[in-house]
């Protein structure tokens, strides 16, 4: 499959997990070939003992050493499961990798699982999504590779998951009860994947991009891999910038480098670690430096390698308040802290932005949200605002004392379209309705009725579907209908 | 805008509505286990029974003649506005409801009678299909729904000869009770049968167009206006 729009891929690096995007819009298994060559088998062992020699950590915003999870599995009957599902709004880059280079996550993926023996590779991707198809296409190309008669070793199955996209269906919890056919939500008490994951069989779960990153490793052996990058941190990474352009940077380079690459500034602040992770300074941002000690030092965190810039144009605290809305509205309700507490902090930021709240009130609503919940949904969610008031405190002050800063909400940070509720059309034959009216009675914020006395109907929400069911059913001349709205 | 209601405190999650519920159910079910260890409970639950067996129909066919001229009216958009409409169709539902449950009751209570059991399957049928009316109303054939919930103008005389005629005589004043409501109901059928029978078809009214034949372009006439070549000539002299 060839995808019709790709994100745009830069580089601060020699290329690696990017290599031969330039002109490829996607790297079909010939092509991928020609680029990586086939992949050397390696054993549990040689493969451990690589990872721990340039500490390769997972790259989906924990950096749990990867050496460690591969320990932990052991040979057996075992699953690998690849992490595709990018909840957050602002990140691309795992969806990148697999709609442009997925037999790269794909090398990876299926090293591991040879070094495992593992029964089953499954790669979990947003359900519809161009990833999901260009995945599934990646693995028909192998099987059409295995039956031409080029040699593809592993003898294990392949599947592709699809997921509902959720801000946290990326978590490993949910992405494990989402692969094994549950609702894709944190489970009340933690399992380790490592001892039960899909199929309730012990389970390797990373990040797309750790697995891609492993492929490389294995190509170039340790030394190869460090010849790039900080000591500690040696490699490459993908960073998201500004939600759409994904860069391939090595550890050590200025955060401000990367955002000149990409044409950007660092504007009012930088958001380094997506939504859930935490607001640099302007003044912060200047001096940061890529890697996970270097974000740390700064004050922010490296992720999943989010960097959003924050245009100087627009306010601040209307672009977090929104972002704190969307991300309210993203709990999965399971936990109450969770479901209740979020749009109270979601609220107290709005009156902040609208100049009728107060930081501390932000303050006080946070703190009745922090380590109360299942997953890291509450907790990430305290630190987007918490830094926020920090890296904004002038702003902050502004809007208490004057009500505004006298900029518009631009919404300069990506957000997706919050999971939309059904919503419903009444349908009417046109040719049975008498102008009865009850239905204009029943639901007198949906339905108007003209000077003759027939209906003209709005959308009804979700919520109000049983009232719009009732009007369905009340109508005498059985003229409405209720179907699905846009 | 209207704004979405919080739903948990809402239906049976309210704390009046549940504690009532429960307190209610808790004494019914402790007033039937206290009657049932005594001796003069077990008569009172033996008379509560007796009682039932004599009246349940009397009550089944007061609430079906209750539903059907509540669903009459209902239909009719002469007698009712759409508000007081609307809270008919829902009282006919609850009477329905509860017509359905003291028949069924003394169907159970009482032996077979041919009458009986037709007006029974009958009112079954247009209960059936009251409780499916959303599910017609989407397929192409809604007059079928008419047609079938129509049963019920069928099994309640059906259901009022077997009342007067079944079990014990009625009282003179009962009888004419009856006998008001089945000329009530089937005049107000008559009239609406004959008032759409009769109803002229529904057609756009007609509008007065302004005439044609006056004068456009000088001296010409488009009224007398035959052809193109027509007109040239005209114009040419």
């Amino acid at each position: 499959m060839i995808p019709h729009r790709v994100p745009r891929v830069l580089r601060l690096a020699p290329a690696r997990l990017t290599a031969g995007l330039d002109h490829c819009r996607r790297l079909d298994l010939p092509a991928h070939r020609a680029l990586h060559g086939e992949p050397a088998r390696r054993d549990l062992d040689a493969l451990i003992a690589m990872a721990e020699g340039v500490d390769l950590r997972g790259r989906g915003g924990a950096a749990f050493p990867f050496a460690r999870k591969l320990r932990a599995v052991a040979p057996g009957e075992r699953v690998v499961l690849v992490n595709a599902v990018e909840g957050e709004p602002a990140s691309a880059k795992d969806a990148m990798l697999l709609v442009r280079a997925p037999h790269l996550v794909l090398d990876g993926a299926l090293l591991a699982a040879e070094a495992l023996g593992a029964r089953e590779v499954v790669v979990a991707a947003v359900e519809g999504d161009v990833a999901h198809a260009s995945m599934i296409a990646a693995m028909e190309e192998r099987r059409a590779a295995t039956v031409s008669g080029a040699a593809e070793r592993y003898g294990g199955r392949m599947r592709v998951a699809g997921l509902p996209e959720r801000f946290i269906s990326g978590e490993g919890g949910a992405l494990v009860r989402g692969v094994n056919g549950l609702d894709a939500v944190p489970a009340g008490r933690r399992r380790r994947a490592t001892e039960e994951g899909v199929g309730g069989l012990p389970t390797l779960l990373s990040n797309a991009e750790t697995f891609a990153q492993l492929a490389v490793l294995s190509e170039l052996g340790p030394i190869g891999y460090a010849e790039v990058g900080t000591p500690r941190e040696p490699g490459t990474v993908l960073l998201t910038v500004g939600g759409e352009a994904v860069v391939e940077v090595m550890t050590g380079v200025p955060l401000a480098t990367v955002l000149e690459e990409c044409g950007l500034d660092p504007g009012e602040g930088v958001l380094v670690g997506g939504y859930h992770g935490a607001w640099l300074s302007t003044r912060a941002a200047q001096a940061a430096v890529v890697s996970r000690e270097g974000m740390r030092l700064a004050g922010g965190v490296l992720g999943a390698g989010i960097v959003v810039p924050l245009p100087a144009t627009t306010c601040p605290l209307g672009e977090v308040a929104r972002v704190a809305a969307y991300l309210s509205a993203q709990s999965s309700g399971q936990c109450g802290p969770c479901r209740l507490g979020l749009p109270e902090v979601a609220r107290a930021l709005c009156a902040l932005a609208e100049g009728a709240g107060s930081a501390d009130e932000v303050r006080r609503a946070v703190r009745t949200v922090e380590r109360r919940g299942a997953c890291f949904h509450p907790d990430g969610t305290a630190r987007f605002v918490l830094s926020a008031l920090e890296a904004f405190a002038a702003d902050v002050e502004r809007h208490e004392e004057r009500g505004s800063c006298g900029r518009p909400v631009r919404g300069a940070l990506p957000l997706k379209e919050a999971g939309q509720e059904p919503r419903y059309r009444l349908d009417v034959d046109w040719t049975r309705c008498q102008g009865h009216g009850l239905c204009a009675h029943l639901l007198p914020e949906f339905v108007e009725l003209d000077g003759h006395g027939y209906p003209s109907f709005r959308q009804v929400p979700g919520w109000m579907g049983r009232e719009a069911r009732r009007a369905v059913e009340m109508c005498p001349a059985l003229a409405l209908r209720l179907v699905p709205g846009q | 805008m209207l704004h979405r209601k919080q739903p948990r405190h809402a239906g049976l999650d309210a704390r009046r509505l549940r504690l009532g519920a429960t307190a209610s159910l808790t004494a019914l079910i402790l007033s039937a286990v206290a009657l049932a260890r005594t001796e003069r409970g077990i008569q009172l639950l033996a008379g509560g029974l007796g009682f039932l067996e004599f009246y349940v129909g009397v009550f089944a066919l007061v609430t079906l003649t209750a539903t059907v001229a509540l669903g009459l009216v209902a239909t009719e958009r002469v007698f009712l506005t759409p508000p007081n409409r609307v809270r008919a169709q829902l009282v006919h539902r609850v009477a329905a409801a509860a017509g359905m449950g003291f028949l069924l009751a003394h169907a159970a209570l009482k032996s077979s009678s041919l009458t009986g059991l037709a007006a029974l399957a009958l009112f079954a049928l247009a209960a059936t299909t009251g409780m499916a009316r959303g599910w017609f109303a989407r397929t192409p054939r809604p007059w079928l729904w008419r047609v079938l919930h129509g049963a019920a103008y069928l099994a309640w005389p059906v259901a009022v000869l077997h009342g007067l005629t079944a079990g014990r005589t009625p009282a003179g004043w009962v009888a004419w009770s009856y006998v008001g409501c089945l000329a009530a109901v089937v005049s107000a059928l008559l009239v609406r049968a004959v008032a759409t029978l009769r109803r002229p078809p529904a057609v756009p009214e007609a509008v007065a167009e302004p005439r044609v034949g006056e004068r456009v372009a000088g001296e010409l006439v488009v009224g007398e206006l035959v052809s193109l070549d027509d007109l040239r000539r005209r114009r040419a002299g």
